[in-house]
């Protein structure tokens, strides 16, 4: 299914496990194999932060449109230190891509059906739309300050 | 008044045309019905019975005379000359055509306006005192803290899709007239026992068909903490809060499951663990903003004022005006005066273009070019000299603005019910009208007094009708409207929600109803000090049944 970052589409070979079998995957890598679980959007973050410090990759499920926490779980992980790639997988539309980025979503994997309907350019000029919002380190309060 | 920089103005024209654009993805088929729908609500654009509705953001009720005017002018270009003031400090257009509302929403931008947030599962437009600045009770003006909230909340990248609404509210005064507690999070600005400036934070509150008092999650947040308390807060709710039932999806409904104590606890955790990056914001922005909102330059005049006095003798009209229109300022021989934008059998809130200009003018001439909203859905000209009522009286006259009954009977609060409502299970505009015409005599109002009357056409309780002293919910039973009635509502410090009087009642039995039951109370009261709520708490439901009862066998015998 297609995959898109900040900068188009994308590809990533990461193998997917689930939460209690990553140490086990861990262990028997080769060079170069990298290793991700893929969470629901209801786990705790805090939580996951700690069991998961050396996935690379943690994919959030979101099952539906209008889901938000997958943004929360997020920037929790962010917060919590979490440094691999963070995908968010499901039904998220352009308009959304600006928010799933700043609270440190790299990667959203929709549907072929959804791609259809709305093209890699139509995600990456949802992404510009808006220059700035309020928070965050590029956001208008820092802007603000800094002047 | 706050003034947008080059910031907030980039992001409300940037958003103008983010709207532009999505309306066209939806036009091409890019985006369903369904993916749209959360983004049309976002910018306050609902689809009514009969139109779309664009809900127009007035941040904590405060409004320029320039955008006054420009909410006339769009009134009158693209509606049918006239907008609601909402009870959240709002203002409605109900009659719009969608391939409008980019170029309506580039009007509003002309003027520092937008309809950002004002509906969807987000944080709303913040609503404030609509007397912030100007009452004497006030420890400190709310507005700053509430346009920081605004900020901070405008295009959160986390909270844009919560499990539902979410209203902030903001008061500073000793008096709660921003009713803080029927809020998802209620702020009040208070002083701790060494003196600093603070805030109480209350969660939890709402109105709605699980009415609820918000709880105390911490006494005294030191104010630069802010956003970063709210942003816990704001976490755990968009975590935890039910998505499986949109009616049990309100914050309250998690915090009345978990607990206060839980809840709390779970608030205070997460807020431990945070990164705290609001504080330095906090500290940087209030004081910017604060700025903005300094007084204008008011000189203590003489008050009472002879002017006002004599012009009051000669004049009845005036004098019953000036009785209950005029409150009090801080600053003495000046006033902040209502207008009732509810005149007797008119749809309450609902003001014509030309209506708007005079008070935009009014507002220029004599009150430094200010206007607030307030949740009664009236206008008030917040900065008033006391010898100026009487030329601003004949001006409302010839408006049709000047009806002296400002928190009397008659100032009624409605949502707009069946009319234009989608939701509504009942009329709610017809029957204020109803009773508005019972109590027409302003002595007879000016006699009973202050008494509140409020009225929602369903369970989801627009017009607040669990918080009006006499509160009427308008439901629907074997296809015929049936209109229960509560007593005893209290929106105020001491929240109270009122109470069933008993079974409902027919559409035309309510304003007798409500005649009988203000019969009782005026025959039981100990004197005319004493008000409706007093007289309730202490005599009880019992003595006002009969008046429903009465009301009933006529309805039944002429039914
Ligand atoms: C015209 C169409 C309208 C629709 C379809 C509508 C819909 C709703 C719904 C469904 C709720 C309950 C939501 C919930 O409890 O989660 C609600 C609440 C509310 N509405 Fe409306 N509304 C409309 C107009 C208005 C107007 C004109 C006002 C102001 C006069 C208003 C003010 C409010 C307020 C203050 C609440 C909050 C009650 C609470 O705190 O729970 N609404 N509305
Ligand atoms: S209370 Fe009901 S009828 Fe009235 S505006 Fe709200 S949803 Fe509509």
């Amino acid at each position: 299914m297609p995959l898109l970052d900040a900068k188009g589409l994308t590809t990533d070979t990461t193998e997917l496990v689930a939460l209690d079998e990553l140490e086990t995957a861990r262990d028997g890598r080769g060079p170069g194999d990298r290793f991700g679980v893929t969470v629901p959007c209801d786990a705790d973050g805090e939580e996951l932060a700690r069991q998961a410090p050396g996935a690379e990759l943690i994919a959030i499920e979101v099952p539906k449109t209008g889901d938000g926490r997958v943004f929360s779980l997020a920037a929790t992980l962010r917060e919590r230190g979490f440094g691999g790639t963070i995908r968010a997988v499901g039904p998220l539309i352009p308009d959304q891509f600006a928010f799933a980025l700043s609270c440190g979503i790299d990667q959203v994997e929709i549907s072929e059906e959804q791609f259809a309907r709305q093209p890699l350019d139509q995600w990456l000029a949802a992404a510009e739309t808006i220059t700035r919002t309020y928070v965050g380190p590029d956001g208008i309060f820092a802007r603000r300050s800094a002047a | 008044m706050y003034r947008y920089d080059e910031f907030d103005e980039q992001i409300v024209r940037e958003r103008v045309e983010q709207f532009r654009g999505q309306v066209e993805r939806r036009l091409d088929g890019s985006l369903t019905e369904d993916e749209f729908k959360p983004l049309r609500l976002m910018n306050g654009l609902y689809l009514q019975l009969h139109a779309y509705m664009l809900r127009v953001a007035v941040p904590y009720g405060t409004l320029n005379s320039a955008q006054m005017r420009q909410l006339a002018l769009i009134a009158e270009r693209y509606d049918r000359g006239y907008g609601h003031f909402t009870t959240r400090q709002n203002l409605q257009y109900n009659w719009l055509k969608l391939v409008d509302v980019p170029d309506i929403l580039g009007l509003l931008a002309d003027v520092g306006m937008h309809a950002i947030q004002t509906s969807g599962n987000c944080i709303r437009n913040v609503t404030a005192d609509h007397f912030a600045g100007v009452a004497a009770d006030e420890i400190e003006d709310p507005r700053p803290t509430a346009e920081l909230i605004r900020q901070w909340s405008t295009l959160h990248p986390e909270f844009e899709y919560l499990p539902r609404k979410f209203k902030i509210a903001v008061t500073g005064a000793e008096e709660d007239r921003a009713a803080v507690s029927v809020h998802d999070i209620g702020i009040r600005i208070v002083r701790n026992e060494a003196g600093e400036v603070g805030y109480r934070i209350l969660v939890g509150g709402g109105l709605g068909r699980t009415p609820m008092v918000g709880k105390t999650v911490r006494d005294f947040l030191p104010r630069v903490e802010l956003l970063d308390y709210l942003q816990a807060i704001l976490r755990v709710y968009n975590r935890h809060g039910r998505r499986d039932n949109k009616y049990k999806a309100r914050i309250k409904i998690l915090v009345h499951e978990l607990g206060a104590a839980e809840f709390t606890a779970q608030v205070e955790e997460e807020y431990r663990q945070l990164e705290r990056d609001g504080i330095a914001v906090a500290e940087a922005e209030l004081a910017r903003i604060a700025q903005y909102f300094a007084p204008p330059p008011l000189d203590e005049r003489a008050e009472p004022s002879d002017l006002l006095a004599k012009a009051r003798e000669a004049d009845p009209a005036l004098e019953l005006f000036a009785r209950h229109n005029l409150v009090p300022h801080k600053v003495r021989g000046h006033t902040a005066l209502v207008l009732s934008v509810k005149p007797i059998g008119k749809p309450p809130g609902d003001a014509t273009a030309e209506q708007m200009r005079v008070l935009a003018d009014l507002a220029e001439q004599y009150s430094h070019g200010e206007m607030r909203i307030t949740h009664m859905q009236n206008v008030v000209l917040p900065h008033v000299r006391l010898d100026d009522v009487p030329a601003i009286h004949e001006r409302l006259l010839e408006a049709g603005l000047a009806e002296p009954n400002a928190a009397l009977i008659t100032d009624i609060i409605a949502c707009p019910g069946m009319d234009y409502c989608a939701l509504a299970t009942a009329r709610s505009i017809p029957i204020a009208e109803d009773i508005q015409r019972v109590f027409a005599d302003p002595a007879r109002q000016a006699e009973i007094g202050k008494l509140s009357i409020k009225i929602s056409g369903c369970i989801n309780a627009c017009g607040h009708h669990h918080v009006g002293n006499i509160g009427i919910l308008g439901l629907e039973r074997m296809g015929r409207e049936n209109y229960q009635i509560t007593l005893g509502g209290d929106p105020g410090n001491a929240t109270t929600l009122g109470e069933r009087l008993g079974p409902g009642i027919d559409a035309d039995a309510v304003p007798g109803a409500i005649e009988a039951i203000v019969d009782t109370y005026l025959e039981l009261r100990e004197g005319p000090e004493e008000q409706f709520l007093t007289t309730l708490a202490r005599v009880g439901h019992d003595p006002f049944k009969p008046a429903l009862e009465a009301k009933k066998e006529t309805a039944d015998a002429s039914a």
